[in-house]
């Protein structure tokens, strides 16, 4: 692993996460929204910082920066301050969330688009031969 | 009912839970998120380990749990053992991710018996001797034995998960027998990561 100074991390960073939006962006053009954490089954998150997010993509710093995302990591959305869980999820910022992705899906953060686009996801399953399966990771 | 409220009564807990129950590994995986957080950020991880109590409060809501550490091991989580333990308590056979090595044989029987129902995955790329190709610091050859010792005691199935690269793929058919005359899944992964 590389040792990069402060001032290359920085910029480093920044132009990884432009690189992530353009790439969300151009999927975008070509294609609509089909959100796996509502229509298939993609696993929910809880990081070990104590935020749940709708998959593990958004639960990534290099993603925080773009629209939406960061709402997840609100203190008040922190699983020590909540004794029942369902009181996140019932929150303005996930209720918003789902709202943007089912009726208002052109406003959806970039990540969203890069990894569902597809109904076909980020991976395939493209044999399955007795105990051995053979899956394709976009 | 329009598709939001439908959703919202259908709540989440039929969804499955990915946990992040520690901030430790052992690996440097190059393409692994926790490579590039340590690059970009030079700084050790945001976040703790769970606690017994915190994770309390998501098995009785989530029907299925994963430990599939993002950006760590869940085997270094400080209390892995006790949440086997937790999920045993409520039927659930949770899905374990593990690829990391550090930790002794007697680790792993403990974890075993802890819940004989979890559904272990074990990420050794290639032959044994040849998987720290990818997984810098891996002990390929002892994480192998842990999964025969995993098909061994548990009551699930066991998983042998393969990245294909250019520097294993010609042994991806010798592995293929291996993984049946052990009865373990063999999970043959082709990464289109950049």
């Amino acid at each position: 692993m590389k040792k990069l100074t402060k001032e290359q991390q920085i910029a480093k960073k920044a132009a990884w996460q432009q690189r992530l939006v353009d790439k969300g962006n151009a999927v975008k053009k070509n294609n609509s929204l089909c959100p796996r954490c509502i229509f298939k089954e993609q696993d929910f998150v809880l990081s070990s910082e104590g935020y749940f997010t709708p998959c593990c993509w958004l639960d990534d710093e290099l993603y925080r920066s773009q629209p939406y995302v960061n709402d997840f990591f609100k203190e008040h959305l922190n699983i020590e301050n909540n004794e029942n869980i369902q009181d996140i999820f019932d929150s303005k910022e996930w209720q918003d969330f789902w709202d943007i992705l089912l009726n208002r899906p052109e406003d959806a953060p970039p990540v969203c688009y890069e990894y569902c686009a597809s109904r076909q996801g980020d991976k395939e399953y493209l044999k399955s031969v007795g105990n051995i399966n053979i899956i394709r990771k976009h | 009912m329009n598709q939001l409220n439908q959703y919202k009564q259908r709540i989440f807990k039929r969804k499955v839970l990915n946990i992040e129950n520690t901030t430790r590994c052992t690996l440097l995986c190059s393409q692994c998120k926790r490579t590039t957080f340590l690059e970009l950020n030079g700084s050790k991880f945001p976040g703790k380990d769970l606690t017994p109590e915190q994770f309390r409060k998501v098995v009785t809501y989530f029907d299925d749990i994963t430990f599939g550490g993002q950006l760590s091991d869940p085997i270094f989580g400080t209390h892995f053992i006790e949440m086997l333990k937790i999920c045993r308590e409520h039927e659930i056979g949770p899905r374990v991710l593990t690829a990391a090595t550090g930790k002794k044989e007697s680790f792993y029987r403990e974890a075993f018996e802890a819940n004989p129902y979890a559904r272990w995955t074990f990420g050794i790329d290639g032959p044994p001797e040849l998987s720290h190709n990818y997984r810098k610091n891996q002990d390929g050859e002892f994480l192998f034995e842990m999964m025969k010792l995993a098909k061994k005691m548990c009551k699930r199935t066991t998983t042998w998960q393969y990245i294909i690269f250019p520097w294993n793929k010609d042994h991806l058919e010798t592995c293929k027998e291996i993984a049946v005359d052990l009865g373990v899944n063999m999970e043959i992964i082709i990464s289109e990561r950049d």
